[in-house]
């Protein structure tokens, strides 16, 4: 019967997409047809900036030339999460646990690991990176939690004693960020062991990658990979239609149809887990009532959102992350119900309540929301900030925000940094006692199966009390060439474009 | 006299540049957002903010800032980007280049043009030519450039027809020089959006000139109406032609930022735009001293022109 | 009913009265009028709330949107209709903001002579010296769009043309007898300015208002194409334009219906500036000089 659920939704979203996106439908049997030939140069156009300064691949700075290069492509992480979510090794050849506490972890590094400086990747390098992980201000140092000590077992070998359990230390290892450097890494000369590395980078204009040939896996097909950042959607447009670029890369849903029944181009339309929570602040009224903050994820219109905002381009969710995580609970769906959410206002006397919702760049989801909170009673304002302003000091202390995007992966690797203990982006304050106490168990437990139940529970918990809106999952868009081939059929990381690179080509 | 003239002119600029730049120093720094926040993004933690701070010599004390950026100024050092850890200066070169280019490339077109249809009417006043090309004149000055440039892109980029690129595309390495034509319909518009005022204003110097008591009695000696025209009545009207130049340029200078940013050609004003999402304030600084230099150099250039060539204001 | 004209009447009455005798002027007004019926009357026949998601994104004309829909799915008819009011509300303000500005620094500076000019003159100078519409994104851009200031910015840019203007014209009237005249009778500085000098300059005063006008819509609509003007979800021509850029190629329509609603309203106001300035003979306005 779950199953039933999900599969109605799944084909209400599939009946969008053809009737929408026409081309998607033509792009997957291309694909199919198509196979990549060695060499040539792929050039990617993508909104935003890239090729700023000096490359830290831990920290996050707003350079999508890093971002490129994090994601398998120069940088390589210990493990992986596949196109279908789980998690593989990289370039971690084991990570098992050393004793029952979850605590002890051991690495075995994958040998013939070769640097692109021409160093062989060993334990120093592995201890190195975890240490600069863990330094203040990186992305993902909340994924491993304080580890004890770090201890160098032999030269491919790396024993971790870490503070907290984790017993799922190796999807820990696994976000693009974790990326493992050579000891004594320098941002202005960077190095890493992926398929490609690092060429010219002309200031905010252009990231080149060429082949690394020396490659510890499958050789990558391409001679060189372009990023070419644009401030403006309708210029990066334009070169793709003129030829300047092969692919534009998480394309607005509202420009796909420009290139509708061309048969020039395709669209890479991928599913995702990818999502922009609306943020709650639990700590202080009036979220602190459990009342509104249901009443909101009852009344906002999910389907709306899905059509105006993402043109079709998204699948419905319920509020919950990680869909993609094997443990993710399928079974918990909502469907909209204004009466149940009216009625829960009315009993928290939150009706004529009035709250501004801050936005980062785009509102049109904050706007659905607003306007179906007005059918309960609470009165939204919008207002949208830009970088700068949006992460300001007020930041952390916000009440009610959202816009900023959480990629897709799996549940602990984003409950770790959003609601579970220490989490360093919880701006949510959602410090449930039960919640906090079945985690800790859940990082207890080595096996899967009853760590599996413990999860559940955690997402039941999550839908009844969390402190997110996620109304929909976004889909990954890209415009390519139809000349480009080896584009997969499905990536769930929301990154499939980049994650697909040593493996794309011209077609032969 | 002159000279006086001059000096005194250019230490008022040379004053204005530096109320200028404090304004923007102390503005850019006191309102909320900074470069920090803006690289950081979600992780502009406490920590991270801080570190990132003293990183880039953000810490100092402002004025300590802003005297350390002064000095580099006197040595030509425009001071360091928050965002590319680089010179200032490589940012805004290539940026300053393009923008010269297309200030250069409008000149081109837009004086000689709005000269020849300016003095066409003068000429022949009342005729059919004068009076439609003064109702067009008339009748498009007021209209923004961005109006003129959609118009423009839908005439001979997509709906009609297929000409030109509406957007200028330069590939990462290469000059505007390289792909001259991105530049034609950013130029077409700021000469339809000049060429009103600089048309008319032509037409109405000429008009003067020949109505005036020297021309007319040039011709009544029985000069032929071409040498009159052109040696007279023309040299007559050259002072407020080179003035309305002068200030013509400036305003493109202006206009340009909204030219630029409608084609996203990579000039100073797509430049200035990026940097104040990034509150990079040594950019901010360079591009918009730039922006004001050009505008009171052209002011005083047209100053200067017109008591040269105005013989009783030589002496 | 034809009245004498005399120096005591409501001189701008009279100004536009004379001006309307030019085909012109009367284009102006027609064309403007229309232009502010559309933004104070559109609101009440949209056929959608401006903010309304009622399609898909950028459909084309019919079905029920005339114009098609935008890049989220909203009516851009609807959006057309109540997007006039920011522009027309503004762009008077502004431009009204600038010429109380500057008709005081000028009268004042034509009035003082002496070094009071002098210094007034050069602090204009040193205003005029900043491009308006840089000078109006670095600010906007720092402090946040707010409606209030773009219009406080927009109109202390204007200024120190205006301020330029005002001395200009006033600068003759200064030294006539009549003024004279009445420092010779004590009469207060300020009921001077007031009554005897203004009076005597309404007619270019006016056409620079007009002219301050079109400005003032060139520059707040172009902030609005740039995303420093009008903020969403709110309905503005400008940031249409800003909107639905990125398929202008094949959906024209949501771009180029609110930039020639701009440019016609312009043009109006220009048209009207245009006839007064007819009725000052001899004169003929240099303008151009600034952004």
């Amino acid at each position: 019967m779950t199953f039933e659920i999900r599969r109605r939704s799944f084909l209400k979203g599939a009946v969008g997409l053809a009737a929408f996106s026409a081309v998607g439908g033509l792009a997957s049997q291309a694909t199919a047809a198509q196979t990549p030939a060695k060499g040539g140069k792929l050039t990617i156009g993508t909104q935003g900036q890239a090729g700023l300064g000096p490359i830290d691949p831990h920290r996050p700075s707003g350079d999508l030339g890093i971002n490129i290069a994090n994601q398998f492509n120069v940088f390589e992480a210990l493990t992986k999460q596949s196109n279908e979510g789980g998690i593989e090794m990289c370039l971690a050849e084991s990570v098992t646990p050393g004793d029952d506490t979850a605590t002890v972890w051991v690495i075995k590094i994958k040998k013939g690991v070769s640097f692109h400086n021409g160093n062989e990747l060993k334990a120093d390098d592995v201890i190195f990176s975890l240490k600069r992980i863990r330094e203040p201000g990186t992305m993902t140092g909340g994924h491993i939690g304080p580890v004890k000590s770090y201890e160098k077992v032999d030269n491919h070998t790396v024993r971790l004693v870490l503070e907290a359990p984790r017993s799922w230390f190796p999807i820990a290892l696994s976000d693009p960020y974790s990326s493992i450097l050579p000891a004594g890494y320098d941002p202005k000369a960077p190095v890493g062991t992926g398929p490609f590395k690092y060429g010219a980078v002309v200031q905010s204009q252009s990231v080149t990658l060429d082949r690394f040939d020396k490659y510890h896996g499958t050789p990558a097909l391409l001679d060189s990979v372009v990023l070419r950042p644009f401030e403006d959607a309708s210029a990066m447009l334009n070169a793709l239609q003129s030829g300047q670029i092969d692919i534009i890369n998480d394309v607005d849903a509202s420009l796909i149809g420009e290139v509708e029944g061309d048969t020039k181009f395709k669209v890479y339309n991928s599913p995702t887990g990818k999502f922009y929570p609306i943020q709650m602040r639990t700590d202080v009224a009036p979220f602190n009532d459990v009342r509104l903050r249901q009443a909101l994820r009852l009344v906002i219109d999910r389907q709306a959102v899905l059509n105006s905002v993402y043109n079709g381009n998204a699948a419905l969710a319920s509020d919950l992350y990680g869909r993609y995580d094997p443990d993710f609970d399928k079974a918990l769906t909502r469907e909209r119900d204004v009466a149940k959410a009216k009625s829960l206002i009315e009993e928290a006397g939150l009706t004529g309540t009035a709250l501004e919702l801050v936005m980062y760049n785009d509102m049109a989801t904050a706007l659905v929301l607003a306007d179906n909170a007005k059918e309960i009673g609470i009165n939204i304002t919008v207002k949208q900030l830009d970088g700068a302003s949006f992460f300001n000091e007020e930041y952390m202390e916000r009440h009610f925000f959202g816009g900023d995007y959480w990629p897709s992966g799996p549940i602990f690797l984003i409950s770790s940094l959003a609601d579970g203990p220490n989490a360093g982006l919880d701006q949510i304050r959602w410090r449930d006692a039960e919640y906090l106490d079945l985690w800790k168990k859940a990082s207890n437990t080595l096996d899967a199966a009853a760590r599996r139940d413990i999860t559940m529970k955690l997402q039941d918990i999550l839908f009844e009390r969390g402190g997110w809106i996620i109304p929909v999952y976004i889909n990954e868009l890209a415009l390519c060439k139809a000349e480009v081939a080896g584009l997969p059929a499905f990536d769930q990381s929301g990154a499939g474009i980049y994650r697909a690179l040593p493996g794309l080509g011209f077609a032969s | 006299m002159l000279w006086r003239h001059v000096i005194r002119r250019s230490a008022l600029g040379v004053f204005t540049l530096f109320l200028i730049s404090l304004i923007i120093f102390f503005a850019t720094n006191v309102l909320p957002g900074d470069a920090a926040r803006a690289i950081l993004g979600r992780s502009a933690t406490p920590e991270a903010v801080a570190m990132l701070k003293s990183q880039l010599g953000m810490d100092r004390p402002l004025s300590v800032q802003y005297l350390a950026w002064m000095g580099g100024i006197l040595h030509l050092d425009m001071g360091m980007s928050f965002i590319s850890r680089g010179p200032v200066w490589d940012i805004v070169a290539p940026r300053l280049m393009n923008t010269l280019l297309l200030l250069a490339a409008t000149s081109l077109v837009a004086l000689p043009v709005s000269f020849v249809i300016g003095t066409v009417m003068a000429i022949k006043p009342g005729r059919l030519f004068d009076n439609a090309m003064n109702g067009f004149l008339i009748g498009t000055a007021g209209i923004p450039e961005f109006v003129i440039a959609i118009i423009l892109v839908l005439l001979l980029s997509t709906q009609v027809f297929h000409l030109l690129p509406s957007t200028a595309l330069v590939p990462p390495g290469q000059s505007v020089l390289e792909n001259p034509q991105v530049l034609v319909l950013p130029v077409l518009t700021l000469t339809f959006a000049v060429m009103p005022y600089l048309g008319r204003l032509i037409r109405a110097s000429l008009m003067d000139a020949l109505a005036s008591e020297y021309v007319v009695t040039a011709r009544l000696k029985g000069l032929s109406p071409r040498v009159v025209l052109l040696r007279h009545a023309m040299r007559n009207s050259l002072v407020p032609s080179i003035q309305a130049a002068a200030l013509t340029l400036a305003y493109i200078l202006g206009g340009a930022v909204v030219v630029e940013f409608i084609f996203q050609y990579p000039g100073l004003g797509s430049a200035l735009q990026s940097a104040v999402a990034q509150r990079d304030v040594f950019v901010i600084q360079a591009i918009v001293l730039i922006f004001a230099f050009g505008y009171i150099a052209f002011n005083m250039v047209a100053d200067i022109l017109t008591i040269l060539m105005t013989p009783r204001l030589r002496s | 009913m034809s009245s004498l004209p005399t120096l005591h009447g409501p001189t701008w009455f009279l100004a536009f009265r004379e001006a309307s005798r030019y085909r012109r002027t009367r284009i102006g007004i027609a064309v403007t009028l229309l232009v502010i019926a559309l933004a104070l009357l559109g609101p009440l026949i949209a056929p959608y709330r401006p903010d309304a998601f009622v399609g898909r994104p950028f459909m084309p004309p019919g079905g029920g949107f005339l114009l098609g829909t935008d890049f989220r799915g909203r009516d851009v008819l609807s959006r057309l209709l109540y997007g006039g009011i920011p522009v027309v509300w503004m762009s008077f303000a502004a431009a009204s903001i600038g010429m109380v500005l500057g008709v005081t620094v000028g009268l004042v500076a034509a009035y003082s002579k002496g070094w009071v000019d002098e210094f007034l003159m050069r602090v204009m100078d040193v205003f005029l010296s900043i491009p308006l519409i840089i000078f109006v994104l670095l600010f906007v851009s720092l402090i946040g769009t707010k409606e209030w200031l773009v219009v406080l910015l927009v109109g202390v840019a204007h200024m120190p043309q205006v301020a330029r203007i005002t001395r200009g014209v006033a600068a003759d009237i200064v030294e006539r007898e009549f003024v004279q005249f009445a420092e010779a009778l004590s009469v207060p500085r300020w009921r001077i300015l007031w009554r005897e000098i203004l009076p005597n300059i309404t007619t270019p005063l006016l056409v620079e208002f007009g002219i301050r006008i079109v400005w003032s819509i060139a520059g707040i609509a172009a902030l609005s194409v740039m995303g420093y003007g009008i903020q969403p979800p709110n309905a503005d021509w400008g940031l249409m334009i800003n909107e639905n850029r990125g398929r202008i190629a094949t959906r024209p329509l949501p771009v180029l219906a609110p930039g020639l609603c701009i440019a016609i309203f312009a043009f109006g106001i220009n048209m009207i500036a245009e006839g007064i300035a007819g009725t000052i003979s001899g004169t003929s306005r240099k303008s151009g000089g600034e952004a």
